[in-house]
């Protein structure tokens, strides 16, 4: 039906030309990671992202996982897939070398993973879960048990989950009812028992075994989060190396969804023959410090599907808009007879087209920047410089998180509606792109709580550290050389727009130390979007200022008068590369000028004081 | 067993192409290019075939140095080291393309000689069975099977011919060129991509290569972009459709 397409340009313009990843290459740790190394790293990943895992995204959808006789069976075509995938070495890219990895920077296991999750992020269930599972027990496992599981999840051969949600447990996970009993002569093994739902490739054929993380209560230990532990729960016992004798797990159903059809979303019960044991990690009571390790890169994760998705939906809606023709131009409705015109050229699909445009780019810069971060915090010279990176990452994490997914699902309707009637039908996929992307902003913490994270947690802590970190680099750029550019009225813009964000975050500071918490919580996601905004508005602009740079040398060198728009517009229909730094332009107007100016509104939403939402009485 | 593979770039069949304004080449500003897909089909093979009779394949190539992007692509998905033959490959022609790997050849000395029966950049179809001829080796062209003996002396090919396929033995060596039904060429795996940048290309140049006749014996006069096509019209019944095709398109 169609075709895979993904914006490569803007991947490798924001790895290369912006956040200059060549000058990693510096560090010893990655003396390796060669952009030319990368660049082809990324055509096979477009390569493997289009012929194996777009062509079974639809049949994902419409066949979608299947419980039959208590075991989970995926689409078809999928272990074939997965098999490929995994014997490719995608899972790890980013991994340290000790651990059967290539020990690539982040950013570039991210980018690689944008694509595959544009293309079928059904299928990236199950490896992005191992990549998880995989990462807490290399960080928090003894030598015995990362011996036992970490390489042959590296390699996929095994695949891993995250067993949290309990039915009466979900955001407050410490309400959880899961046993776990001491078996005695085998110090760290224990008994499981209890029910998970919401189990994301908690069970399938894709592979030998399926390695659960699963949060659980030892038998005595206090209430509350304090007394929660993490479990390593195999589906198989592992014997010798092997998967061997069943671990007692059965799947007791399968969710119906609106979207993610091609997951095997999974109720899962643990021990109903009390015959399943696990495997303390991380140390007793331990459990919710691990995880959050884990869910905060669960957190960026979800960014992914955030920028994928609208990403793959833009590229849908413009090869649609180039070729429905409908009506005729705006200026020529009053002329009789007058030409039919595809309906790219109607402002308002131009509008739309370039709004979606925007947002995606704008999430990717966010979400491959907070990655870029974690890559610079590994290899910094000394405490204070890996603070620095590391504090943008933590107040980054919730805004990529609840942003790129907020903002990524609305671009992804606003793609649908390019396309009319036939978006709305499923012909051209893009409501599947939409339903899939709707999950983004409820699970690992929706965004209320991410919300709650950012205003609550990150904007305080250390006096306001982060905070002042972060929009420290906002500011460094608004004052700097592109003030006097060709851009300097989206600077000015971002500065007023940042100093707004910084007035609320006081005014927030203010009201709590009056002990009101409740008003500024009621504004926390209305502030989030306020940072998000700032920062995509940040990013987008430094881009563009790149890009007018290499558009202004490709033009002169030959010979195009900018300023003459006709000539300009012909010339660009023929030069993709000049195109595209065009189009980063248009995409930074565009944010600064047509969406950034919502942080203004919403710091005076928050300026008058109004409380009905707190003061109603339903 | 030592198989040499031709390789060959060509601009991204996918791709918008533009001509150079004085018509004489393709506008490469912006273009990019991938490896052509006959050259992988005979990568792939020798790469199956190295596997199961412990063989080596090595990768050549003609052009500058930025070919050398598509060679490590070739390199990554199995192949031990390439060869690049320093040369503007906007001047070659089949026959001096022919030429170059006949010399390359001669260095080599290797069982099997591989070229995809044609690239799809300008669709020839000549080098393979040039080489066959300047080397005085057994060709065997457009392959669809290609079954080596255990002694690896023969080769049995079967050729994808008008009106259905022929099978032949060949007495190695010889140069094989593959059609697409021939396999389905490997992804490229991450640690092996790791590796290619590591592997060796050689360069060499026309004179390393003893090759006298630089000759083009080709002349490109011009190109031209295909005419646009031309908007359809209705028809109105089945009998005007029938009077259209016989009287204004003679279809029939």
């Amino acid at each position: 039906m169609s075709e895979f397409y993904a914006d490569m340009r803007d991947i490798r313009f924001n790895l290369f030309d912006f956040l200059k990843l060549g000058d990693l290459k510096k560090h010893e740790r990655f003396a390796h990671a060669d952009p030319e190394l990368i660049s082809d790293i990324l055509d096979m990943a477009f390569q493997q992202a289009a012929e194996v895992l777009y062509p079974i995204n639809e049949i994902g959808d419409r066949v979608g996982a299947k419980l039959v006789d208590g075991k989970v069976v995926m689409p078809p075509g999928f272990k074939e897939a997965y098999k490929t995938y995994s014997e490719s070495g995608w899972t790890g890219l980013s991994v340290d070398p000790e651990h059967g990895g290539q020990g690539l920077p982040f950013v570039c296991h991210l980018a690689t993973q944008e694509l595959f999750t544009a293309a079928n992020v059904n299928f990236m269930f199950t490896p992005g879960l191992t990549h998880g599972a995989m990462g807490l027990i290399a960080e928090f496992g003894t030598a015995d048990q990362k011996a036992t599981y970490v390489e042959k999840m590296v390699t996929g051969e095994w695949a891993g989950t995250m067993c949290l949600t309990e039915p009466q447990a979900g955001t407050a996970v410490p309400d959880l009812k899961s046993t776990a009993t001491p078996i005695e002569g085998r110090e760290g093994f224990y008994k499981i028992k209890g029910q998970k739902i919401f189990i994301s490739s908690g069970d399938h054929e894709l592979t030998d075994n399926i390695i659960h993380l699963y949060l659980a209560r030892v038998e005595g230990d206090p209430p509350g989060a304090k007394g929660v532990s993490l479990f390593v729960v195999p589906k198989y016992r592992v014997e010798g190396g092997k998967a061997g004798a069943f671990n007692d797990i059965s799947t007791v159903a399968l969710e119906e969804k609106l979207g993610l059809h091609g997951s095997a979303t999974c109720q899962l019960s643990f021990g109903d023959n009390d015959d399943c044991e696990g495997w303390l990690l991380g140390g007793q009571g331990n459990g919710l410090k691990c995880m959050f390790k884990m869910m905060n890169e669960a957190r960026i994760a979800v960014g992914i599907q955030g920028v994928g998705l609208p990403a793959f939906a833009y590229e849908k809606a413009l090869r649609y808009s180039k070729e429905r023709v409908q009506g005729s131009r705006v200026s020529d409705m009053k002329k009789k007879d007058a030409d039919r015109v595809a309906i790219i050229e109607h402002p308002d699909v131009r509008r739309m087209l370039l709004r979606v445009k925007a947002i995606s780019q704008a999430g990717r810069a966010m979400l491959y920047y907070g990655a870029y971060c974690f890559d610079n915090h590994l290899v910094a010279a000394d405490e204070k410089e890996s603070a620095h990176w590391m504090h943008q990452l933590e107040i980054l994490t919730p805004i990529i998180k609840a942003w790129c997914s907020d903002e990524g699902f609305n671009a992804c309707v606003e793609a649908l509606q390019v396309f009319g009637g036939y978006g709305y039908i499923k012909e051209y996929g893009v409501e599947q792109l939409l339903r899939d992307a709707k999950i983004a902003s409820i699970y690992e913490g929706t965004n209320g709580i991410q919300a709650m994270d950012l205003l609550g947690r990150k904007v305080a802590r250390g006096g306001g550290v982060m905070m002042r970190t972060m929009l420290g680099e906002v500011t460094k750029f608004i004052e700097g050389p592109a003030k006097e550019g060709p851009l300097q009225g989206e600077v000015v813009a971002l500065g007023k727009a940042t100093a707004a964000l910084g007035q609320v975050a006081m005014s927030f500071g203010q009201t709590m130390m009056k002990g009101d918490v409740d008003y500024p919580m009621m504004h926390a996601t209305g502030f989030l979007q306020m940072f998000g905004d700032v920062i995509g508005s940040w990013l987008l602009t430094s881009q563009a200022t790149i890009a007018q740079t290499k558009l202004d040398e490709r033009l002169s060198a030959k010979g195009i008068d900018a300023n003459d728009q006709a000539e300009l517009t012909t010339y660009l229909q023929d030069d993709a590369d000049a195109r595209f730094w065009h189009g980063k332009v248009q995409s930074a107007r565009f944010f600064a000028n047509q969406i950034l100016p919502r942080v203004r509104a919403r710091a005076a939403q928050v300026k008058t004081e109004d409380r009905s939402a707190l003061n109603v009485v339903f | 067993m030592k198989i040499l593979v031709a390789f060959k770039r060509v601009i991204d069949p996918d791709a918008r192409i533009k001509l150079t304004a004085d018509r004489s080449g393709v506008d490469t500003d912006s273009v990019e290019y991938k490896a052509n897909p006959f050259c992988e089909n005979a990568l792939e093979e020798a790469l199956q075939i190295a596997e199961e009779h412990d063989g080596e394949v090595v990768l050549v190539s003609a052009g500058g140095p930025d070919i050398d992007k598509t060679i490590r692509a070739g390199l990554a998905l199995g192949a031990e080291r390439a060869i690049r033959v320093e040369i503007e490959d906007t001047v070659l022609d089949s026959d001096l393309a022919a030429r170059v790997f006949a010399a390359v050849y001669k260095e080599e000395e290797p069982d099997i000689f591989f070229f995809g029966k044609q690239a799809i950049d300008s669709d020839n179809n000549q080098c393979g069975q040039l080489v066959a001829e300047y080397l005085g080796l057994p060709q065997a062209c457009f392959a669809s099977e290609v079954v080596i003996d255990d002694d690896g002396e023969v080769a049995t090919v079967t050729r994808e011919v008008d009106g259905g396929l022929e099978t032949i033995a060949l007495t190695l060596p010889a140069v094989i060129t593959a059609d697409l039904r021939l396999n389905t060429p490997r992804f490229a795996k991450l640690p092996d991509i790791m590796k290619a940048g590591r592997k060796t290309i050689d360069v060499m140049d026309l004179d390393d290569l003893d090759i006298e006749d630089t000759a083009l014996k080709i002349e490109l006069v011009s190109l031209e972009e295909p005419s646009a096509r031309q908007a359809g019209v209705k028809v109105g019944s089945i009998d005007e459709l029938v009077d259209k095709l016989k009287n204004e398109a003679r279809a029939l």
